[in-house]
């Protein structure tokens, strides 16, 4: 198994981990290389914001449509 | 990748057209705020029925034709062997409470893959486990597990005593322990199966995709015997395809992240991943539950694309083995969902991970909003005045004449049903034309005759589902958090008490209801016969569609047959040879 016998990064192991770690070439986890994960942000649009971005979306949408009605008028 | 806008134009189009007729009844004689109401309710059902056929009609048209299903570039298949990458692939396995047994067979069929492909060098085995109960057993089921491999492979475990931040805190853990070692991941669920065809073509498919963040292996459903999720697997094995080719051809790089049966790029995801705590308490704030879409978004805020490879197979995951076990999931499910519309407009998300957000919110609201429209309905009719099909046209009574609406209604009825079971058809027919895929179904009758008896089937299980799912909502907004219990994954044995307790309300329910609309609305009672006898049925159909021996006969009728039942899948095959050995399941 795994060539890096280590402890569980948990910092409470769990009942039995001892005889696991103990078991024949049996490695919990490899060494440990932390790095940080930053917590994203899931802050809500402002209200303006939304009002401006549906008023552009739904121009779009009507300039797209209406450009798609004079392509195919003959 | 079809163009979104031509979608969007062909749901817009069928929608205007379905209520546009219905405005047209509806104004004859003046409209009520009742009826109003009616149509708003009927547009927004329409769209969301037209959203999914139309999915499924461009997903026949990409497999009729052949078409490239994917955005990817896909690498040369002249150079089978992963050795050529010097990537470092890590598979995890986070468990919690898991059949021991039942995980460690799926675990070692998937080392057994990758041994017989002679890659299993290039990949190292994590089993996270936030388990608390039978700690004991498991540690002693993976040593064993260990024991047997540990000359050939890596197979690490690691345990957590809090499942802080659940299953995606669980992955955290991983990524900022370990995840430096690593290019990439895939996070397998406990009951799914992957083959080593299948991990190789993902891991060449990220090699040769530097932008991508993300590549979802969509998973077929394989491995009960119970009459419900045979008939949910077969369903996964016809129609699903459809869905997915759709799916993938519309989104491109846009795409979705399903939990598990994914490949990820670790670097992606530790720097843009780690998910905060929604603002407030549960239901609807504290850790986020379903985060996978929210995951998927936010690796498409960062500018990584976001795959569904529909052209991969070798990825598997079991259904829930009864509908109680399906609600149980389906109540998680649903608030973590729900959870979502605080997100939808989080700032920098893509329209198109809003898109997948809002179509999660809207796969559980569409239910109440269901339950919404035949109450609606009730009391439109109710309160219209006897002649209701007919309204007189003219001023002058002698010139004034009745014109029918039968026509008009009926053929919104017919229309609403064409889109709910043409996408059927089309599936049936893609499955005849081709001889491999429909002599792996049980051949052009067998696979006929299942199909409609599955259209039945699912016809009368969905007001049992959209009953139940309206409780969920309501339960949810009204603030009330379910549990996250593990799911029962095993399918020995029937509750009927539990049967009895969840469904009698049901029963209830439909039985009123009918009653009801048998005296007082005779004009509706057959139209809405279908609905009433589903959940009048709620308890015996629950019955049958749990039972192992009832999906044993059908299969000896050659009924529901799905490719892996013909021993098609040996990765399946291993799983449930080794698991009946344990007695765990009736196989």
């Amino acid at each position: 198994m795994g060539s890096h016998p280590a402890e569980c990064a948990d910092p409470q192991p769990p009942a039995g981990a001892a005889m696991l770690r103990h078991g024949p070439g049996f490695s919990l986890t490899p060494e440990p290389q932390p790095i940080a994960m930053p917590e994203q942000t899931l802050a809500p649009l402002t209200p303006a914001f939304l009002m401006a971005s549906l008023g552009l979306a739904m121009r779009l949408a009507y300039m797209r449509l209406a450009g798609s009605f004079r392509s195919v008028r003959p | 990748v079809i163009s979104r806008w031509l979608f969007a134009g062909l749901v817009a189009a069928t929608t205007a057209a379905a209520t546009s007729r219905l405005w047209d009844v509806l104004r004859v004689d003046g409209v009520t705020a009742g009826e109003c109401l009616f149509l708003a309710l009927v547009t927004i059902l329409f769209c969301w029925i037209a959203i999914a056929f139309w999915m499924m009609v461009l997903g026949a048209f990409a497999i009729w034709r052949d078409e490239k299903q994917t955005a990817l570039q896909i690498p040369d298949s002249s150079d089978p062997q992963l050795r050529s990458s010097g990537s470092r692939t890590a598979l995890l396995f986070p468990v919690r409470n898991e059949e021991t047994a039942r995980l460690c067979a799926g675990i070692e069929a998937v080392i057994d893959s990758l041994a017989g492909h002679g890659v299993l060098d290039r990949f190292d085995i994590f089993i996270l486990s936030d388990s608390n109960e039978h700690l004991e057993g498991e540690q002693a089921a993976y040593a064993a597990l260990a024991a047997r491999w540990q000359s050939r492979g890596k197979l690490y475990y690691r345990h957590r005593t809090s499942n802080e931040g659940r299953k995606s805190g669980n992955i955290a853990q991983f990524c900022r322990s370990w995840g430096n070692l690593y290019d990439y991941m895939v996070v397998l669920d406990a009951d799914s199966l992957m083959t080593a065809g299948t991990l190789v073509e993902l891991v060449r498919l990220m090699d040769a995709n530097p932008r991508a963040g993300l590549i979802q292996a969509p998973p077929e459903l394989v491995g009960r015997d119970s009459l419900f999720a045979r008939i949910q697997q077969f369903a996964s094995s016809v129609y699903g395809p459809l869905n997915v080719a759709g799916l993938a051809m519309l989104m491109g790089g846009d795409g979705n992240y399903w939990g598990h049966n994914a490949i990820i790029r670790v670097r992606a995801f530790v720097e843009n991943c780690g998910l905060p705590v929604l603002p407030g308490r549960a239901p609807l704030g504290g850790e986020i539950m379903s985060h996978d879409f929210v995951e998927a978004a936010l690796l498409r805020r960062a500018g990584w694309d976001v795959h569904l490879a529909g052209h991969l197979g070798g990825s598997y995951e079991e259904p829930p083995p009864g509908l109680i076990d399906f609600l149980k999931r389906d109540r998680r499910w649903c608030q973590g969902n729900l959870q979502h519309m605080r997100i939808i407009f989080a700032r920098g998300l893509k329209g198109a991970s809003r898109g997948h957000l809002a179509m999660g919110v809207m796969s559980y609201l569409a239910s109440p909003l269901w339950f919404a429209f035949l109450l609606t309905s009730v009391v439109v009719t109710f309160s219209e005045k006897p002649v209701e099909r007919f309204s007189f046209v003219g001023t002058h009574p002698v010139l004034a004449w009745p014109v029918s609406h039968a026509v008009e209604m009926i053929a919104l009825f017919s229309a609403m049903a064409v889109m709910l079971f043409a996408p059927k058809a089309l599936a049936l027919l893609l499955v005849l034309r081709d001889r491999q895929r429909r002599r792996a179904h049980g051949g052009a009758f067998a696979v006929t005759l299942s199909v409609v008896i599955e259209a039945v089937f699912s016809a009368l299980l969905a007001p049992i589902v959209m009953l139940s799912e309206t409780g969920f909502v309501v339960s949810i907004l009204l603030g009330k958090a379910g549990g996250w219990r593990s799911q029962q994954r095993n399918e020995s044995g029937f509750a009927w008490l539990d049967t009895i307790r969840t469904f009698l309300p049901h029963t209830l329910a439909g039985a009123a209801s009918a009653a009801f609309a048998w005296f007082y609305l005779p004009a509706i009672f057959w139209w809405m016969s279908p609905i009433f006898a589903g959940l009048v049925l709620a308890i015996p159909l629950t019955a049958l569609a749990g039972s192992a021996a009832l999906g044993r006969g059908t299969r000896a009728l050659a009924l529901f047959v799905a490719p892996w039942e013909r021993g098609e899948v040996p990765i399946v095959e291993r799983v449930r040879a080794a698991v009946g050995e344990n007695g765990l399941r009736t196989v």
